[in-house]
């Protein structure tokens, strides 16, 4: 099968067999910040923004995903990326790193929505996002600190 | 597996054919699809493309379009009715990036153990919209239990009753973020101290789901002091299998205490 994705603003022609997962189309063509943990939807490391919506690219068929568009860690705008990337390294929040572009990914959804969420909502909002590393303590300091800045930015 | 072909019908008459002659898998988030793997499966029916993603939620009706995701479902509830039991159950259930995919008509469809969905609807006696094979408008639990009502067809919506009821979801998981063993969502009218219009589901026991109309009828209409000297095991007809979580009877023992627990916070107000 083909479809032509636009993937971080660019056209991308990709072809792919029909039980094909989205997150498997992107690492083949190059889009390796993409990264593959589970497969089974549980760890957030898959993350990627689908037509805009935070989704696990390992629970999406590139057959159910024609002509879409894909956003990765990589293709998020720079100025409101920047501040959630140096907050989580400000904070101690990477270890591995293998959490990371999903996290940040998720960061940027909720705070998108939410530019000054509480506890709880970080919590809830990275509750598909697994982290062998951190503990996880850091990471919520590093959402609370990205959206300080973020806000005093505006 | 090479030979499976995708078909994206762009309106419902075109999918109602479709899907009707039986072999073909509707495609709604995939989530359970790609847990369930396409050995069997020959031809995937994609339906995105239909005009089945509006939610309407009004004073005494919900209608859900089958393309509506959990969130969506959470989001329309937003300023309508934040503490909905349909938002309490949902907005707990799988995670974030999980529920901006899962799909209403795919969830009771694939009706896992684990749902945190139907069992909501069950209380709010919902129906489901068919069209393919079987077409019109049936009880969800008549759609739960009848496989010819789901083998070639597909549900384009679900309707519900809405009040002003209370509500309560308990979902039985080791972590936050896990599967339920098993689920007990609750409903009551709002009455100083007195059972009113108690509705109680249990989702996950061997029968995968049981509505306890007996409980129902011996608290309906009695003050909350009956709790005092009510015995459960009497109104508590349900079993469990053996699960990651527990043996069948340890988790019946949970669930019988966190029943006991969620009528006392009906009959204190609490919930
Ligand atoms: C890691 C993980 C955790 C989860 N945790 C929870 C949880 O805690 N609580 C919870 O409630 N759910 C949870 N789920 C979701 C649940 O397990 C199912 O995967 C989901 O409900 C299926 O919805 P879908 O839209 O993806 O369906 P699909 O995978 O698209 O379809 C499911 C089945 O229904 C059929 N189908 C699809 N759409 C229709 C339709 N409109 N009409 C008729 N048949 C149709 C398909 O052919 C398939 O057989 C979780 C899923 C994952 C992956
Ligand atoms: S690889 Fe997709 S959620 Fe883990
Ligand atoms: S930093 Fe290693 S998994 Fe999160």
């Amino acid at each position: 099968m083909k479809t032509k994705l636009t993937v971080n603003n660019k056209p991308v022609s990709v072809q792919f067999s029909p039980t094909d997962r989205l997150l498997d189309v992107l690492r083949n063509n190059g889009f390796s910040e993409v990264k593959e943990g589970c497969r089974d939807g549980e760890c957030g490391a898959c993350v990627v923004l689908l037509n805009g919506k935070l989704v696990n690219s390992c629970q999406v068929l590139a057959a159910s995903a024609m002509d879409a568009t894909v956003t990765t860690v990589k293709g998020l705008e720079k100025d409101k990326a920047a501040p959630i990337q140096e907050a989580f390294v400000d904070a101690g929040a990477v270890q591995c790193g293998f959490c990371t572009p999903g996290m940040v990914l998720a960061t940027y959804a909720l705070l998108q929505e939410n530019p000054a969420p509480d506890t709880r909502q970080i919590q809830q909002a990275l509750d598909g996002n697994l982290c062998r590393c951190t503990g996880y303590v850091k990471i919520i300091e590093a959402v609370q600190l990205a959206a300080e800045r973020t806000n005093s930015h505006e | 597996m090479e030979q499976l072909n995708w078909y994206y019908p762009e309106d419902l008459n075109e999918a109602a054919r479709l899907v009707s002659d039986g072999d073909k898998a509707p495609h709604s988030g995939g989530t359970a699809l790609i847990r369930k793997g396409f050995r069997k499966i020959k031809s995937i029916v994609d339906l995105s493309r239909l005009p089945m993603h509006d939610i309407e939620v009004q004073r005494d009706r919900i209608e859900i379009g089958a393309m509506c995701s959990y969130d969506d479902i959470i989001r329309a509830f937003r300023s309508v009715d934040p503490g909905h039991v349909l938002v309490q159950s949902l907005k707990n259930s799988a995670s974030t990036p999980l529920r901006n995919r899962i799909t209403a008509g795919g969830s009771v469809a694939a009706f896992p153990a684990w749902s945190d969905f139907v069992g909501p609807l069950l209380l709010l006696d919902a129906k489901v919209d068919l069209i393919g094979r079987e077409t019109g408008t049936f009880p969800l639990s008549n759609y739960l239990n009848r496989r010819e009502l789901r083998a070639g067809s597909i549900i384009t919506r679900i309707l519900t009753e809405n009040f002003p009821h209370k509500g309560l979801h308990y979902r039985e998981t080791r972590t936050h973020v896990d599967y339920p063993a098993f689920t007990i969502t609750l409903t009551a009218a709002p009455a100083d101290g007195v059972f009113k219009g108690l509705r109680v589901v249990v989702v996950g026991n061997k029968e995968r789901f049981r509505r306890l109309t007996e409980l129902e009828a011996a608290l309906n209409g009695k003050t909350g002091s009956i709790l005092d000297s009510l015995n459960i095991d009497d109104f508590f007809p349900v079993d469990f299998p053996d699960r990651k979580h527990g043996s069948g009877e340890y988790l019946g023992h949970v669930a019988r205490i966190a029943l006991m627990d969620m009528l006392k916070m009906i009959a204190g107000g609490q919930a």
